[in-house]
Parts: structure tokens; C-alpha cells; sequence
């Protein structure tokens, strides 16, 4: 038969199709696995602590029910450990309103600062510079806190949310600096410069272009940094004492519910605040939630950009591939086929 | 519409990003186009930067637009559009905004031309006929990530034009392009010579390849080493190469540059130069002898030493054994065919002079074949080698022949050339030597 080579030819396709289907099958098979398995572990890293909270929070405000404090609580038993939490702690509100402030100093702070620092050293890169920059973001929180913990203390800021503003503006602001500097990384200033050209004034180019460019950036970038102190507990518990912040207000009563469980101490040692029995996990939970509440929001409500951003994700309009002007995968495929066609 | 002017720029010299050029000087008329040739690093950036006024670039010198100067000015007053290397297309903008970006200029313009307002209709008829010849429309909602490389071009095309620039500078539009097959390349040069051809302002383009000067270009400067080398036209540049660097960078083809003498013990009048590899006498065209007589004149002495630069294209091959005084015996020791056109490199076989005497009569050594096609034969006895062999600082001279020839490693052959092709340059400054004027 004639067709024997030929089919053979073909028989060899047709295998080195089934091959290739295989292939993707099983690539395909792979990526599902493990793009469950990574769903999974998130799920459980991100979602079991958030879970465990919620849940200690709830099932431990129903005895409180009642126990303590008596009826008028009965239509906020879902929510009664959160509301207990601010009736045995009234200054928690005060510590709420005490790290609102902070962050969004700081934050404003490092912005302004940061951000300018930042353009500078873009457009006019100093290697000298480099060093601080890096010592900045390595160096511990708490090396930040101890060392300004005594200058703090002799010019009377010690335990003053001033005093916090100053400490945390420090490490913030040369965060803000690194970012922004990486950010105008990617906008070159030959850019701006060849818009001039078209007629622009440099004010009119910067606020149309790298403004325009920049804003919604650094807003994510202000985001972060407020989170970052809503967040950060180790240098509060050094710098407050009688005025402490949210979270440290947190770890104190994390010590406190500790004591009364009876989780170490000396014996015959009275915690200091006594608090109802079978309470305690339940106020933590609901502590602990109250700390979760924005990183959460944030994580769910503000969107991919945002996420992004904070993760360091390259924008796909600046990724390499973009500024090389090497057009997406789609695009080369659809060029390809509609030039066939002509 | 603005008026059309034309482009002048005397002794410009100074800096942009680390980069310098000194005393360039060029005028390109409105709808005339000039090309900046030179290597990457060679000041071609620095001198457009200049021209367009940026703001990080720094300098002295005239530019001039319609003999009004205006190097005094910020770059958003002297409306010289520079479109970067890279197309400074920013990356959160639709095309649509970029475009609008060049439209919506809003500075006042200078006396005497329509206000924003009068204008109006004036915008829009740009904007339907930019859209038009770049075909942009379909684009219009895109973001740069989402454009091929040609269409970021013809957006920033359309970004400047409907700047109304007074003149036009665009740095190495074509280098992306480099890296592509050269059909793709060649085709990309064909799109940008059409759409330069409609523009009427003076047109600057800056590259590093000699055949995209030679396509976009009416003019070229010649740019090295941070100074405007020669400008002219590609066959005034070709022809009168104003030094040996200028000529080797526009062929395309290796040039043969051999040190060679003009003496009295040659000929009373400078009618002929002797090359000192090989040996090899050849007459010298009048405007040669011309240059050579004043050099004698002025300094007294009657021996020039000269390079001379032979281009591979200009030596004629021949093997019809014929033994003129200006035909030289050559042995072919590297063959390169190409499929459309052949390169050899030949050495003499015989000595002209006896300081030029081969040392031995050998076969080609080995090194020399390795060069050579691995499927050439030994050559047959009727083309045997002639008998001497090259020394080793003996140099190779590249010719550059038909594809038809007939010639193996190792057989002979006759090179000949016209004396109107052999240039002359200073041996110390490489530059060409002119004739003294009359």
C-alpha cells in the first residue's frame, strides 16, 4: 500500500499530539492540585486564626449571657464579649482613638517627607545615601524604640503619642523614601523632559503625568504604613506606659487573661483585675478581632491594585516585557493571525 | 497651521547625561530630513537633547528656528518636539490621552498665530488627519502594554505632530527594530520614511546604522567620540569621506587602509604612490597629485608618507594573467561567498620592489586555509598558487566580487583600480586629504 509511509507520517502526529494533549493534561492536572493546595493553606493560614477568634469571641459571650452583667444585654448576646471588653475596659477607646492619631500622623508625615526624599534620590541618585536607606529598613523596631526611648523621656514626650509620632515617623518615612524612589524607577525623567517638548511647563507636565502617575501609589503606600502602626505592638509596649496604644493595650490585657487562667505567675499572686470565669477567651477573641478589623478590610474590600502594590507585584504596563515594548502574548498571537490573513 | 522654518544649529557643544558633543553645526530645511550617524555613546542624544532644550541638558551655541535663535529658551517655549528612544509613552494613559496630550498644548503661542480658541477647528483637522495617516483609530482605547512596538511609535508620532512642533528630533526610533529579521527591519524603515515624507518641518533622526541614515535621511552628520565628524549628502559622504573613521563607518564593505608613499624616487611629480605591503605601485587621480604637489611645496621635503583606503567594492578582479604596472598579482587565501556577491582576501604573490620580497615560496600555511570554506578543494594545478607566500605582518586586502567568479583558495588573481577610488589620508590625523584650493 502507498499509504503506508503517509500513514505512518500521520500515526507519528497524531501520537506526538496525543503526547502534547497528555502533556497539558497532566500540566493542567498539576496546576489544579496545586492551586487548591495553595488555596488550602491560606485558607487555613489566613482564615483558621480569623476563624478561631470570631469563634472564641462568640461562643464565649453566651454564658456572659447570664452571668455577668444581668438581662439588659440579651439583644446584644452575639456581641456581648466585644461590648464587656469596652465596659471592663473603658480606656481601650481612648487607646482606639490614640493609634487612629498616630497612623494617620505618621503616615502624613512619612508621606510628605518620604515622598520628597524619594523623588530626590530618583532623580539624583547618591550612593551615600544608599546606606541609610538600608540600614533603615533592616534594622529591628525595637532598636528604633530604644534609642529614641531616652531622648524621648528627657525632653518629656516619654508615653505621649507626640513622642510615638516621632518614633515611628523615623523608619516610616525611609520606607516611604525606598518605595517612591523604586516607584520613579520606572518612570525615567527623560520622560517628563520630552513632554516639555510638546509645549508643557514642568509644573503642568508634573501634575498631569507624574502626579497623576504617582498619587494613587503612594496612597496605597499611606495605607500600608498607617496599617503597619495600627499593627506594631513591641515599640508602643517600650514607649507608653499610662497612654498606650491599641494593640499595647491588647498585650497587656493578653497578660492579664493570662494571669487569671492561671498560666504561670508565683503562687499566692493575685492578678490585678478580676475578671468573670469563662470571659477571658472570649474577651481575647474579641480583642483580637478588634486588631484584625482593617488589615481584614483592607485585604477584602480595597482590591487587587491594592494587594498588589503591598505585595510588590510589577504592574504588567511596567513589567519589563512592557517597558521593552514587547506586546502582550494575546496580542502577538491575534497580530500574527490577522497578518496571515491579509 | 504654523509656518514651516528652517532648522539651524551653529557650534553647539555641551552635556546630557554624561554625554558630550562639541561645536556641532548643521541646517536642515523645512520638510528636509537629517540624520545623526554615529555609534551608541557618540553624543547623538546629547546633541538632540540640546536642540530640544531639556532641562538636564546643559550647554552653549545657536540653535536658531527661522533665523529667530532660540537656545535661550526653556524647551516647553521653543517647540522642538523630541520623541525619546524609548517613545516616553506613559504607562496609565489610554492612547487617547497621550494623543489629546499633544493636541491640548497650553501655552500661549507666539504673537501673530490663532489663539487656542481660533484654533479649534484647527485641532480637530489635525487630529482626523494624524489618526488617519498613523491609523490610529482603532487604538484609541488602548494602554501602551497593550501596543506593538509600531504602534507606540506611530502614537508618539501622533503625540508630537499635533504638538505643531517647529521642528522635529527623534532619537533612534528605529532600534528596537534592529533585533528583528532584517525584512521586518526593512519594512519598519519603509513605514517611517512614509510617514516622515508628509511631515513638513525639519525632521533630525539620530541612529547607529549606516543604511537607515542612508534610507531617512536627505543629510547626514556623521557624529564620534562627541564631535560632528562630516555632514553631507550619503553620496558626497560615501565619495569624499572627510577621514578614514567617516569612510569605514558608512561601508558597509571592510576598507582596505594601507600605509603607502609618495616619493621623488618614484616619479619627479607625485603621480604615483608606492603601498609598502607588497609593494604595489599605483597612479594617483589628479586631485590626489594635486594635494600631494602642495604638501611637497609647503614643506620642502618630496616624500609623503600617506595612507590610502581602498574600498573592497571599488578593486576589480580579473584572471586573465595580465601584467600592467598598476595591476597587482594577488593570491586569493580567504574566499567568502555570500550566495549574491563574494569576498576575498588576497595577499601580492610577487614582490614590485625588493623591499617587499616574500621571505620563502610555500604553500599557504595552515592558519590561512582555516578561514577558507571547509568544502573548498585543494586548488587544481591549472590555478596553482604562485609561488610566494605571505609574511605574516603581510596584510590581507578584502575585495569584494561578483558571485560568478571562478576562484578557489590558493589560485591567482588580478586586482586593479581606478585612481578616482583610492583615497588618501594624513597618516597622523586620518583625515582625507583634500586638494589645496585653487
Amino acid at each position: 500500500m502507498n499509504a503506508g509511509p503517509r500513514g505512518a507520517a500521520s500515526g507519528t502526529r497524531t501520537r506526538n499530539r496525543a503526547g502534547k494533549q497528555q502533556q497539558r493534561y497532566h500540566g493542567h492536572v498539576a496546576g489544579s492540585v496545586l492551586w487548591w493546595w495553595g488555596l488550602a493553606l491560606l485558607g487555613l493560614g489566613v482564615g483558621g486564626p480569623v476563624l478561631a477568634v470570631v469563634w472564641f469571641a462568640f461562643v464565649g459571650s453566651l454564658p456572659l449571657i447570664q452571668e455577668w452583667p444581668p438581662s439588659p444585654l440579651t439583644r446584644w448576646h452575639v456581641v456581648a464579649a466585644w461590648r464587656q471588653l469596652f465596659l471592663i475596659h473603658p480606656e481601650l477607646v481612648a487607646g482606639l482613638a490614640r493609634t487612629l492619631f498616630v497612623a494617620l500622623v505618621v503616615a502624613a508625615l512619612a508621606l510628605l517627607l518620604g515622598a520628597l526624599a524619594g523623588y530626590a534620590l530618583s532623580r539624583k541618585p547618591s550612593a551615600r545615601l544608599e546606606v541609610p536607606l538600608a540600614a533603615g529598613r533592616l534594622l529591628p523596631g525595637l532598636f528604633w524604640a530604644l534609642g529614641l526611648a531616652l531622648p524621648l523621656m528627657s525632653i518629656g514626650l516619654y508615653d505621649r503619642p507626640e513622642g510615638l509620632v516621632l518614633v515611628y515617623s523615623a523608619p516610616a518615612t525611609i520606607l516611604v523614601a525606598w518605595v517612591t524612589r523604586r516607584l520613579l524607577d520606572d518612570l525615567p525623567a527623560h520622560w517628563g523632559e520630552s513632554l516639555l517638548t510638546l509645549g508643557w511647563s514642568p509644573w503642568r507636565v508634573w501634575n498631569a503625568w507624574t502626579w497623576d502617575w504617582l498619587r494613587p501609589r503612594l496612597a496605597r503606600l499611606a495605607v500600608l504604613v498607617m496599617l503597619g502602626i495600627w499593627n506594631e505592638a513591641a515599640i508602643a509596649l517600650i514607649l507608653t506606659q499610662y497612654r498606650p496604644t491599641l494593640s499595647a493595650l491588647l498585650v497587656r490585657l493578653t497578660r492579664l487573661v493570662m494571669l487569671e487562667a492561671g498560666a504561670g505567675g508565683p503562687p499566692g499572686m493575685t492578678p490585678p483585675v478580676l475578671i468573670p470565669p469563662g470571659a477571658a477567651l472570649a474577651q481575647l477573641g474579641a480583642a483580637a478581632t478588634l486588631l484584625a478589623l482593617p488589615p481584614l478590610c483592607a485585604l477584602l474590600f480595597l482590591g487587587r491594585p491594592w494587594l498588589d502594590f503591598w505585595l510588590g507585584v510589577k504592574e504588567p504596563s511596567m513589567s519589563a516585557a512592557g517597558a521593552l515594548g514587547q506586546p502582550p502574548a494575546h496580542r502577538l498571537v491575534s497580530t500574527t493571525s490577522s497578518q496571515g490573513e491579509a | 497651521m504654523a509656518e514651516l522654518q528652517e532648522l539651524r544649529v551653529a557650534h553647539l557643544s555641551g552635556e546630557y547625561e554624561g554625554r558630550r558633543i562639541e561645536n556641532a553645526s548643521f541646517q536642515v530645511p523645512a520638510g528636509g530630513r537629517l540624520v545623526l550617524l554615529g555609534p551608541a555613546g557618540a553624543g547623538k542624544t546629547a546633541l538632540l537633547a540640546l536642540i530640544a532644550g531639556l532641562p538636564s541638558a546643559w550647554g552653549t551655541g545657536e540653535v536658531r528656528v527661522g533665523g529667530q535663535r532660540v537656545d535661550g529658551r526653556p524647551a516647553w517655549q521653543r517647540r522642538i518636539a523630541l520623541i525619546p528612544a524609548d517613545y516616553a509613552l506613559w504607562p496609565h494613559r489610554s492612547v487617547q490621552e497621550q494623543i489629546r496630550f499633544g493636541l491640548a498644548r497650553p501655552l500661549p503661542r507666539p504673537t501673530g498665530e490663532p489663539s487656542l480658541a481660533e484654533r479649534s477647528g484647527e485641532a480637530a483637522a489635525l487630529w482626523q488627519r494624524w489618526l488617519l495617516q498613523l491609523d490610529l483609530e482603532p487604538l484609541l482605547n488602548r494602554y501602551p502594554s497593550e501596543l506593538q512596538p509600531d504602534e507606540r511609535l506611530r502614537v508618539a508620532l501622533a503625540r508630537a505632530m499635533l504638538a505643531q512642533p517647529v521642528a522635529l528630533l527623534l532619537d533612534d526610533p528605529l532600534a528596537r527594530w534592529r533585533q528583528e529579521p532584517p525584512r521586518v527591519w526593512w519594512q519598519m524603515v519603509d513605514r517611517l520614511q512614509g510617514w516622515l515624507a508628509s511631515i513638513e518641518i525639519p525632521v533630525v533622526i539620530a541612529t547607529t546604522n549606516a543604511q537607515e541614515a542612508v534610507r531617512l535621511g536627505q543629510r547626514i552628520l556623521v557624529v564620534g567620540s562627541g564631535r560632528g565628524h562630516q555632514c553631507g549628502s550619503p553620496q558626497e559622504l560615501y565619495f569624499e569621506p572627510s577621514s578614514i573613521w567617516v569612510a569605514q563607518y558608512l561601508s558597509p564593505w571592510p576598507l582596505n587602509v594601507w600605509p603607502a608613499t609618495v616619493s621623488e624616487e618614484l616619479s619627479p611629480q607625485p603621480t604615483h604612490l608606492r603601498l609598502e605591503d607588497g609593494g604595489w605601485e599605483l597612479p594617483l587621480s589628479p586631485a590626489g597629485q594635486k594635494a600631494i604637489a602642495a604638501w611637497w611645496e609647503a614643506t620642502g621635503q618630496k616624500q609623503r608618507s600617506v595612507l590610502v583606503g581602498l574600498r573592497a567594492e571599488d578593486l576589480a578582479v580579473s584572471t586573465d594573467g595580465s601584467s600592467a604596472p598598476s595591476v597587482w598579482a594577488t593570491r586569493v587565501v580567504q574566499l567568502e561567498q555570500w550566495g549574491w556577491t563574494t569576498l576575498l582576501g588576497v595577499v601580492p604573490t610577487a614582490p614590485a620592489s625588493p623591499a617587499a620580497t616574500p621571505p620563502a615560496t610555500s604553500p599557504p600555511p595552515a592558519a590561512e586555509r582555516e578561514g577558507s570554506p571547509a568544502l573548498a578543494p585543494a586548488p587544481p594545478a591549472n590555478l596553482a598558487p604562485a609561488a610566494a607566500a605571505p609574511s605574516p605582518s603581510t596584510r590581507r586586502l578584502w575585495v569584494l566580487t561578483s558571485r560568478d567568479i571562478q576562484l578557489l583558495t590558493g589560485s591567482t588573481c588580478q586586482i586593479t583600480i581606478s585612481p578616482e577610488r583610492v583615497l588618501l589620508f594624513d597618516p597622523v590625523t586620518e583625515q582625507r586629504l583634500a586638494p589645496a584650493p585653487s
